[in-house]
């Protein structure tokens, strides 16, 4: 089941709104959306239920553990828990998926992420930052709450550690719950669908070997890797807001991911502002430890990045993509933020931008061959045009479509919204389009679910 | 009681002239240090021990301390008489939820507290605010301070004297809240490290206390265990009454906690507002008098700020600081003076007493500090303050440089309410609705069930149950397919998709699906029609020269022309068509058209694989007829050039064959296309077109091919094509299409076998009830296995036809010119296609498919893997039925009849 689907939107989570309110304790609370929870989960296959349960159980005791023992005892188990984590997401991402037993083992939805959350929660109860929990219950719904099980974000338990036991939903959790419900409906459903459609005609598609990559002109390509970019963002950021309003609809507060990572200056700012709970993750746990103090931190950046990579598919286009952000990483590092921050502003615009283009286009092609076209072409030596006319004509077709992915990927609404709480009357103004707009987005989004939808990019990551 | 005087006379009790001389002494701290004529010892000497303690402004600034504090002691006689019974001596008014202040000895009853304080489990220390004005030289000298020429209880009391105003808020078990509009920075620089915070209460209470922050007592202010009288005094109701005349501004913004209202033995405050209606009491009444008074005398008096609350209902409130920060208004006090009152006035003063802030306070200092008991006490506790604040002063005074205009608009400009709960309420209801009504409507409403003109399929049912589909997730996925597949409104669904579609872009549904392969030109340029129908020419010299100008190919599928069956990826429907369907022409004449992209290397392997069957077949003929779409002739000019050309795919196939015959089909269809060889809802041709296009064949095999006048013509008129469930397009609504076939007045049998060429069934050619999108199965009807024709032709030739749906309309046509014709559709043929051809005797073999399938690799496979497959012997089975085409004409004309 998908946030972008009718079943999920309109069916699922209306009958758990009814269900999660029409109970008053927290525990029960927790119990209902525990049931959810494993609905949602076991809806695309039941098995997955069993590799979700067999993570929560093992991380439960190892936190118990770590956060009762200190030293070489503690540090063990954190070991232990770690390869555990890694060992399972590993199974299933890149073992089985070359044996005979892909057919009958899929990867189970969202354990990518779940195998992150619980790999930083036993790091955070060896660094003392959290008490253990002490109720499965809570830990298990902690693992395996729907709304961030299949798209993320990566929540840690100091988030909503404290929420798992007292949270209320407010009016104004409610309100901003569904507001960014509907944003991030309408980026998935009709930003990111279009902006996929468009990308598909210019570079084809996997299935067809990107067979329109090979007669694509040098703007062609570039356009298609700007569209790959921006699809990519509203992509991931639309079933991340999605699942951000879920859990403040729940009252949970999971916190931005995504900081409008388009108006970024440098790589690294890019990855500041880039899925924030997976970058933060890296950084926390790998590239600001004691391990990489000093000018190892550049080395650092750059292994990260390829992990970051590599969490995302054994494929050749993740590991360079990984390897192509973390060498700019590393050279930021090295050039240092004060020098950095010299960069002229259109300057530096540009050069992350171009960054990002190639980036993103590296990460579209999981096929060697087309991989390598993609980058012959950014540069014509592939033999086609500079331009021609149908690069022309598939700008043109969407070329309201680009501009609104480009403006929606800045940040607008917040600058919309501070002008108009200057004064009274634009607030009401602001306010009451913002009711309607809420609305009718959610309206929107909805209508558009029916008639077209790709499957999002990160599904079973 | 019994304290004498100097002179050892016992207290005299006249309260008028005590009173007098505290007012006499009060009006002195009252006076600024400029307005104030002579400089008492006192303040040029300070009393060391009373200066570590006390607040300056709670100092006695008589010089005659003994004289102040009979008065004192006079006047909290006074009140305790009026306050307690005359029968039993016990208070008659005390705080509900306030800590009684025991007036008979003037001290606070901390045991009634304590006792309190456990009763309430999650109690803790209200914790202050304070919040600093940034900008003290532009504020009026405060009015009640003495000199400050005392050295600073801290250093951050180094600063000039600036308005400070205690924030407190806090629920009814004392816990401290902050107000959220407060700069938090700021906040917990100033917030000390005890009892929890909280942004966000229901119930909050601000105590507001407008006095020097250099003349406070932190710890008096911070200890919860001793919450001193003048906090009750001082407690602010939120909302203050509109109607507050503008006068009382500076007064009335301090909530008065009514005597009724007062319980003994509570630390809570109370939750509900107090009742404060603008009635002026004698002492609000007396500032104002001594506020006209001092009119005359220069502003130099501090104006009393409002309480920083955050609570919406505030707006009253910001008007009467607008109003107090006018110079008119600035001349009341916050600190009332109270003036002694005759006796008459008794009952009303003492209502007023409660608004001095400080006045009880001050009165207990003295009072203790004669006694010497918490002199000690005081002297300890501020050691540890001064520490913390200490190093919060140094921060705070860091951070107010770095934050200097916030806490000013903080408190100058108060942020209107905008009713933001209000809209997110709304907001709420409206989002909560559309969930709900899509949710009952989808649960109510009758679904579209059954069969989709539109998208030419049946729509999803509701899965049978199976525990087999349960654990495997397919019953989910039928539960999630059926639900979107019929949900209410489907078509109204599509439609707006197709809408939202067309504003992404200009022109959007023009645009083709593919590039052109042969363009090399820039978009600039622009080359007539000649220009761009760069050709890969058929002799090879040329075809190499388009070679190397051509580098952009499709990468070479694996195994298309490979000796062994190879897995086929991809969609064997030959109607092909990539990305938007394009519409051309108006009216009748609208025309659905899908678009090409046909790669050289794909039509070369194509080619090459029908050389293998030439090479397996020998003596056969093998010729090909590649079949151009309508889009080859009915495209809009303006999108040529965006296409890959059909001729020049279908030239480069004839270059790459080898021993096979080309039956060239494109200009002889081009010379009748005003005719109805196309259907303009479908991606294929009209048996009209077949005729034509058979013709060419006939002519290269050299058999007999009658005028399609001997035929007999048949019309459906409500043809829906195969671009009609390609697109969700309205347009396409426009679009009205047709099946006209032509029977054949010869005589012929219709034999329909398996896939494997075993069972058989004898039927007609033509099945005239076929309408809507199964039009085209009027002729030989919609199996995919052998169709055999029998024929009386006499030329002993039999033919192997070789191709997909399309090809059925070719059929009738040849029922004159070959004995035997095989009709096999290559994409579900399940034998050795060059056995098959050598057991029935074939001496004919027409591959025929549209160029579109030519270039496509799937299809491509599908035909090589039909040579390849490993051969079985062929056993034909006889027919179960025969007819003749002479009967099924007969019964056709008598059913036209």
């Amino acid at each position: 089941m998908l946030f972008a689907d009718l079943l999920f939107l309109y069916f699922f989570l209306p009958v758990c709104l009814i269900c999660y309110f029409l109970t008053r304790s927290t525990d029960t609370r927790n119990i209902v959306l525990i049931i959810f929870s494993f609905i949602f989960c076991a809806w695309g296959d039941p098995k997955w239920v069993a590799a979700l349960l067999i993570s929560a159980v093992m991380n439960y005791f190892t936190g118990r553990f770590i956060g009762e023992h200190k030293g070489i005892s503690g540090k063990l188990t954190l070991a232990f828990a770690i390869i555990f984590d890694i060992g399972l997401f590993g199974l299933y991402k890149y073992i089985l998926p070359v044996t005979s037993a892909a057919s009958i083992l899929t990867m189970p939805l969202g354990l990518g992420f779940y195998t992150l959350q619980t790999i930083s929660y036993n790091v955070e109860c060896f660094r003392r930052k959290v008490e253990p929990e002490r109720s499965f219950i809570k830990f298990l719904l902690y693992i395996s709450f729907f709304a961030k099980l299949s798209a993320g974000p990566v929540v840690r338990y100091s988030t909503i550690g404290k929420e798992l036991t007292d949270r209320k939903t407010t009016i104004q959790d409610f309100s901003e719950g569904f507001t960014k419900l509907s944003i991030g409906l309408c980026k998935k459903a009709i930003l990111a669908n279009y902006l996929a459609d468009a990308v598909h005609r210019l570079f084809g598609e996997k299935s067809d070997g990107y067979a329109a990559l090979s007669s694509l002109s040098v703007l062609g390509c570039w356009l298609g890797a700007a569209m790959t970019m921006l699809w990519l963002y509203f992509d991931i950021s639309g079933y991340c807001d999605i699942a951000s309003g879920i859990g403040r609809i729940f009252g949970f507060h999971f916190g931005e991911n995504f900081n409008y990572p388009m108006v970024c200056k440098s790589i690294r700012d890019f990855m500041d502002r880039w899925f924030i709970s997976l970058t933060s993750f890296f950084k926390d746990h790998m590239i600001y430890t004691k391990l990489f103090a000093g000018k190892m931190k550049g080395i650092a950046y750059l292994l990260g990045c390829v992990l970051m990579g590599l969490w995302h598919g054994l494929d050749l286009n993740f590991l360079i993509w990984g390897l192509f952000l973390g060498i700019f990483m590393m050279t930021e590092t090295f050039i240092g933020k004060k020098r950095m921050k010299k960069m002229p502003s259109a300057a530096a615009h540009i050069y992350t931008k171009l960054v990002l283009i190639i980036s993103f286009g590296m990460f579209y092609f999981n096929k060697l061959p087309a991989l390598v076209g993609f980058l012959k072409g950014l540069i014509g030596l592939n033999g086609n045009a500079f331009a021609d006319a149908y690069t022309g004509r598939v700008f043109l077709g969407n070329i309201w479509l680009f501009a609104a992915a480009i403006l929606f990927s800045l940040p607008i609404i917040p600058k919309l919204r501070e002008k108009a709480f200057r004064s009274a009357g634009s607030a009401y103004a602001y306010q009451a389009a913002g009711v309607i707009c809420n609305a009718l987005l959610l309206l929107a989004g909805s209508l558009m679910l029916s008639s077209r939808s790709y499957p999002f990019i990160y599904f079973n990551i | 009681m019994n304290e004498q005087n100097k002179n050892g006379d016992p207290m005299s009790f006249d309260l008028d002239a005590l009173s007098k001389a505290y007012e006499q002494s009060l009006n002195n701290i009252g006076k600024s240090e400029t307005d104030r004529p002579v400089k008492s010892p006192r303040q040029t000497a300070p009393n060391k021990a009373e200066r570590d303690f006390v607040p300056r402004d709670f100092r006695s600034q008589s010089e005659d301390s003994a004289e102040h504090d009979k008065i004192v002691d006079k006047i909290r006689e006074e009140r305790r008489k009026r306050s307690h019974s005359v029968w039993t001596d016990t208070p008659l008014l005390k705080p509900k939820k306030s800590v009684w202040i025991d007036d008979t000895t003037g001290e606070i009853d901390v045991s009634a507290v304590k006792t309190a304080a456990k009763k309430q489990p999650v109690r803790s220390a209200p914790q202050p605010t304070v919040i600093r004005q940034p900008e003290p030289q532009k504020r009026p000298p405060q009015r009640n301070m003495p000199p400050v020429d005392d050295e600073p209880l801290f250093p951050i009391l180094n600063e000039p004297p600036r308005k400070q105003e205690l924030v407190m808020d806090m629920d009814s078990h004392g816990v401290c809240r902050v107000p959220p509009k407060v700069n938090k920075q700021k906040l917990m620089l100033n917030m000390p490290a005890r009892g929890p915070v909280s942004t966000d209460t229901p119930n909050k209470r601000t105590v507001s206390i407008n006095m020097p922050l250099s003349k406070m007592k932190f710890d008096d202010l911070f200890e919860t265990d001793e919450p001193t009288k003048e906090l009750k005094k001082t407690v602010e109701k939120k909302s203050v009454p509109k109607e507050e005349p503008a006068q009382e501004a500076p007064t009335a913004e301090i909530k008065k906690v009514e005597p009724e209202k007062i319980k003994p033995a509570k630390t809570e405050l109370k939750k509900e507002p107090v009742k404060t209606q603008p009635q002026k009491t004698v002492t609000e009444k007396t500032v104002e008098k001594s506020a006209e008074k001092s009119e005359a005398a220069p502003k130099k008096t501090e104006q009393a700020k409002p309480v920083t609350s955050p609570r919406p209902v505030q707006k009253p409130e910001a008007k009467q600081v607008r109003k107090a920060d006018t110079p008119k208004k600035a001349q009341p006090t916050k600190l009332n003076v109270k003036k002694p009152v005759p006796e008459k006035q008794s009952k009303v003063s003492d209502k007023a007493k409660d608004d001095e802030y400080n006045f009880s306070a001050m009165i207990n200092r003295v009072h203790k500090e004669k006694a010497g008991s918490i002199r000690e006490e005081y002297e300890k506790e501020d050691k540890t303050h001064h520490t913390q604040i200490t190093e919060k002063a140094q921060l705070s005074k860091a951070a107010r440089q770095v934050s200097d205009i916030k806490p000013r608009r903080l408190n100058k400009r108060r942020k209107p309410n905008l009713h933001e709960l209000e809209f997110r309420f709304i907001n709420s209801i409206m989002s909560l609705c559309v969930v709900f009504v899509i949710f009952f409507t989808l649960l109510f409403m009758e679904r579209t069930l059954g069969y989709s003109p539109s998208e030419q399929r049946e729509l999803a049912s509701f899965p049978e149950f199976t525990w087999e589909d349960l654990l495997s997730g397919k019953y989910a996925e039928g539960i999630d397919e059926f639900f979107t597949d019929t949900v209410p409104g489907r078509e109204s669904f599509k439609q707006f998709g197709v809408f939202v579609g067309m504003m992404r872009g200009i022109d959007a549904d023009n645009i083709p699906d593919a590039p052109k392969q042969a363009v090399t030109a820039p978009v600039d340029e622009t080359p007539t029609e000649e220009e761009t129908v760069q050709t890969t020419a058929p002799d090879e010299s040329e075809a190499e020269i388009a070679t190397e100008t051509e580098p952009a190919v499709q990468p070479h599928t694996p195994g298309v022309i490979s000796d062994s069956v190879t897995e086929i990826t991809g969609d064997l429907d030959d109607c092909i068509v990539s990305g938007e369907i394009i519409f051309t022409g108006e009216g009748e004449n609208m025309r659905a058209l899908a678009g090409f992209n046909g790669q050289f290397d794909a039509g070369t392997d194509y080619a090459h694989t029908l050389n293998k069957y030439k090479e397996a077949l020998g003596e056969v003929n093998v010729y090909n007829m590649s079949v151009p779409s309508a889009a080859a002739y009915y495209l809009p000019k303006d999108l040529r050039t965006t296409m890959a050309d059909q001729k020049d795919n279908m030239d480069n196939i004839a270059a790459e064959l080898k021993g096979v015959i080309n039956a060239d089909v494109y200009e002889t269809l081009s010379q009748h296309t005003e005719e109805y060889i196309y259907s303009r809802s479908d991606h294929r041709w009209q048996p009209r077109g077949a005729y034509y296009a058979g013709k060419v064949f006939a002519d290269k095999a050299g058999v007999k091919y009658p005028s399609l006048d001997t035929y007999t013509e048949y019309t459906a008129e409500d043809f829906t094509g195969s671009l009609t469930k390609r697109t969700s397009d309205s347009r396409m609504n426009s679009v009205t299409d047709q099946f006209i076939y032509y029977k054949p007045e010869n005589e012929f049998t219709v034999t329909y076998f398996d896939k494997e060429f075993k069972n058989s069934e004898t039927d007609d050619m033509f099945f005239d009830d076929a309408h809507g999108a199964e039009c085209f199965n009027a002729i030989l009807g919609s199996g995919d296995g052998i169709v055999q024709v029998e024929t009386d032709c006499d030329n002993d030739r039999t033919l192997v036809i070789m191709g997909s749906s399309s090809a059925k309309a070719l059929v009738p046509f040849f029922t004159h010119s070959f004995k035997k014709i095989y009709l096999c559709d290559y994409r579900t043929f399940e034998l050795n296609a060059v056995q098959f051809c050598k057991d029935v005797g074939c001496t004919d073999l027409l591959f025929t498919m549209s160029v579109a399938e030519c270039s496509s690799a799937a299809h491509i496979t599908a035909i090589n893997n039909d040579r390849v497959r490993a051969a079985t012997p062929v056993g034909v089975s006889q027919p179960t039925k025969v007819n003749s085409q002479a009967e099924t004409n007969a019964d056709s004309s008598q059913a036209a009849e």
